[in-house]
């Protein structure tokens, strides 16, 4: 069953439809406010909130794509948790770069050395130093899974912007990741 | 496929998993290890995502989010999500426009006459306002052809209401703006309470007042009714032709007249001993024996141009006309800043202020107001024509416009330079590098985005053949000139 059918059902009443609608979306929805808040206590408030949100307005959703509308929904709660927070948000001392560093060449034998796990933390480690805009950006696409028409229609942006933006934050989080994946081969290697 | 077109397909969402199955893409692969690698990377990089977006949440979280049907009841909330709130609907805004856009062109057919016309008679009514004796009367005069005083108001620069006082005491200071007798409807002018008898101090005092406020037209053909004016003046209004013939007798230059009481053998009216106190129009100066220190200028002969008519003297009467027309100046006319307290627009009392201040027939008006007013007032009234500001400019404030013409020289010489353009336009590009994609740079876009002015828009234009592209150099996005094909 599609998400839209799940809905459907769920709205009708249906327990076991509202239970498959949480794990399709309840674990993205909070690992995206965990990866954009660092807070996960706030993260799970929120993600209530979201189906709170769902559930209260089922009429108004009709036709259209469930998950467009659910991580909409997502998206205004947390610009609105850093609205109240405060804009002036310094996630790391040292900025991400805006263009590739030739210096930090990918090589095939390197990356295949990494584990799973290695790279759960890479990624941890460096989400948190990118700005808020790209952290979103990041967080729908590969944590929401959200395709590029789909993340345009989130944010309210052309396609073509939503695929230049996310190339742009992907740049800035392969240079963080690089420099990492680097730094351990060269200490492996002395 | 090169590198640049693997690279968009690898980066977009959900196309790892056909990248291997993709015939382009593997013939790529098979021949660029950069590309190989970037492959793997991202291989990595989504399973590293998928896991971390797959790890639960706390258990609390779940029991939380799957009891809400139960919870919530369902009742329906007023406010929808995700719908537009009606004031962000197009139809509202749109109205909304309309409506601003028809009440500024109301306002502006509309408006400013009938606002300016209610300003002016509300300012008059506050004449008639029980024991108001100060009258605030408009910032800019107004013309005999503009206003038009009600029936129902009384004309202020009339000599009968002007000389009303009954005693020295109530007269106006020579400080207050504009004091008036009492014309309310509780005092009116009735004469019955005036039992001043006819001196020479009221009538020297209705002559200045005659000369200040000459009456117009109608007020001079029907004069007010004789049992509404005191004394003194109901005389007058009884004989309209004699009361003509000495206002007429005070003018500057008729010496001829022979009205008995009123001036004397060369025009003036004579001095009371109290004449410091007796000048009703508070927009005159005093006037005494004192402040006339060359009375024989008034005697003198004629001039020829003045022989066989009662005439202005030289260069006063081109300053009396203009005096007596303000309307044909070049801005509204301005109680203060026209000096009216201090120019009567009489040839006499001019001549005697001017004799004051060694008058010098050949200075212009702005020149002689220039030298009278102290110095901002000065500037200001200096500054009403460029070669005057340019007087007053100091030389380093005209050495900072030289400066700043030379800078704009400069600025215009860069901006024909290709390499000037070529680098500002890379500056814009790297300022807003997260929303320029490669391709032709399409400079009214970034004016309309607001990164550069119409100005520069026109100034960091190509030259012709060739336009502006962002090109991925290597590995950096950079700004080229290129010719059009």
């Amino acid at each position: 069953m599609t998400p839209e059918e799940l809905w459907k059902e769920a709205v009708k009443g249906s327990q076991k439809a509202w239970e498959e609608l949480y794990t399709i979306f309840g674990t993205r929805l909070y690992q995206f406010f965990v990866k954009n808040t660092s807070n996960p206590e706030l993260a799970m408030d929120k993600s209530q909130e979201v189906f709170e949100k769902v559930f209260r307005h089922k009429d108004d959703f009709q036709t259209g794509n469930l998950k467009t509308w659910i991580f909409r929904i997502a998206k205004n709660l947390l610009i609105d948790v850093w609205r109240r927070r405060g804009k002036a948000e310094i996630l790391s001392e040292e900025p991400a770069p805006n263009v590739p560093d030739p210096a930090v060449r990918l090589e095939e034998e390197v990356i295949q050395r990494i584990e799973k796990n290695e790279m759960v933390d890479l990624i941890d480690d460096a989400l948190p130093k990118l700005s808020e805009d790209d952290r979103i950006l990041i967080g729908l696409t590969y944590l929401g899974r959200l395709t590029f028409p789909e993340l345009a229609q989130v944010m309210e942006i052309p396609i073509g912007t939503a695929k230049t933006r996310v190339r742009q934050a992907r740049l800035k989080l392969d240079q963080l990741l690089m420099r990492k994946i680097h730094g351990q081969a060269e200490k492996e290697l002395q | 496929m090169n590198c640049q077109d693997f690279l968009e397909k690898l980066i977009e969402p959900g196309n790892l998993a056909h990248m291997e199955n993709d015939k382009d893409a593997s013939a790529h692969i098979a021949v660029c290890s950069t590309c190989k690698a970037r492959l793997a990377f991202e291989k990595k990089i989504t399973e590293g995502f998928e896991y971390i977006s797959s790890r639960q949440p706390p258990v609390v979280l779940a029991n939380r989010i799957l009891s809400i049907p139960e919870s919530i009841p369902k009742t329906q909330s007023p406010d929808p999500v995700g719908e537009i709130p009606f004031w962000k609907k197009s139809w509202f805004q749109l109205g909304l426009s309309t409506a601003f856009a028809a009440a500024f062109v109301t306002i502006i057919w509309v408006g400013p006459s009938k606002f300016q016309h209610k300003e002016i008679v509300t300012q008059l009514d506050k004449s008639s306002i029980k024991n108001e004796r100060l009258v605030l009367l408009p910032t800019s005069a107004p013309t005999p052809n503009t206003i038009k005083l009600s029936s129902d108001k009384k004309d202020l620069s009339h000599p009968s209401l002007q000389s009303q006082p009954s005693s020295i005491d109530d007269r106006p200071s020579k400080f207050e703006i504009a004091q008036l007798p009492h014309s309310s409807s509780e005092t009116p002018l009735d004469g019955s309470d005036i039992s001043t008898p006819i001196s020479n101090s009221t009538v020297s005092g209705l002559d200045n007042t005659s000369r200040f406020a000459e009456p117009t037209e109608s007020s001079a053909a029907s004069p007010m009714k004789a049992e509404h004016l005191p004394g003194s003046v109901k005389s007058q209004a009884t004989q309209p032709e004699r009361f003509q013939i000495a206002k007429k007798s005070l003018d500057l230059d008729d010496t001829s007249s022979d009205f008995p009481g009123a001036v004397d053998q060369d025009g003036f009216a004579p001095e009371s001993p109290n004449s410091n106190q007796t000048n009703l129009n508070p927009f005159l100066p005093k006037i005494s024996s004192s402040n006339i220190p060359h009375p024989e200028i008034i005697t003198s002969p004629p001039s020829e141009s003045n022989v066989g008519g009662a005439k202005a003297l030289p260069g006063i009467e081109d300053e009396t006309k203009k005096s007596q027309k303000p309307a044909e100046k070049d801005g509204p006319f301005d109680l203060v800043k026209d000096n009216v307290r201090d120019e009567i627009p009489t040839g006499k009392t001019l001549l005697m202020k001017e004799s004051e201040n060694s008058f010098d027939a050949t200075k212009t008006k702005a020149t002689r107001n220039a030298e009278a007013f102290p110095q901002p007032m000065n500037q200001l009234l200096a500054m009403k024509s460029s070669d005057d500001s340019d007087r007053l400019a100091t030389s380093s404030e005209q050495k900072e416009r030289e400066k700043e013409r030379e800078k704009e020289k400069e600025r215009e010489e860069n901006y024909a330079s290709i390499n000037f353009r070529n680098n500002r336009l890379q500056e814009i590009f790297t300022a807003h590098e997260n929303e320029i994609t490669e391709g032709p740079i399409d400079l009214s876009d970034w004016a309309v985005l607001g990164w550069i002015s119409e100005k520069e828009k026109i100034t960091l234009s190509p030259p012709v053949g060739s336009r502006w592209v962002i090109k991925r150099m290597v590995v950096h996005l950079k700004v080229v000139l290129e010719p059009i094909e």
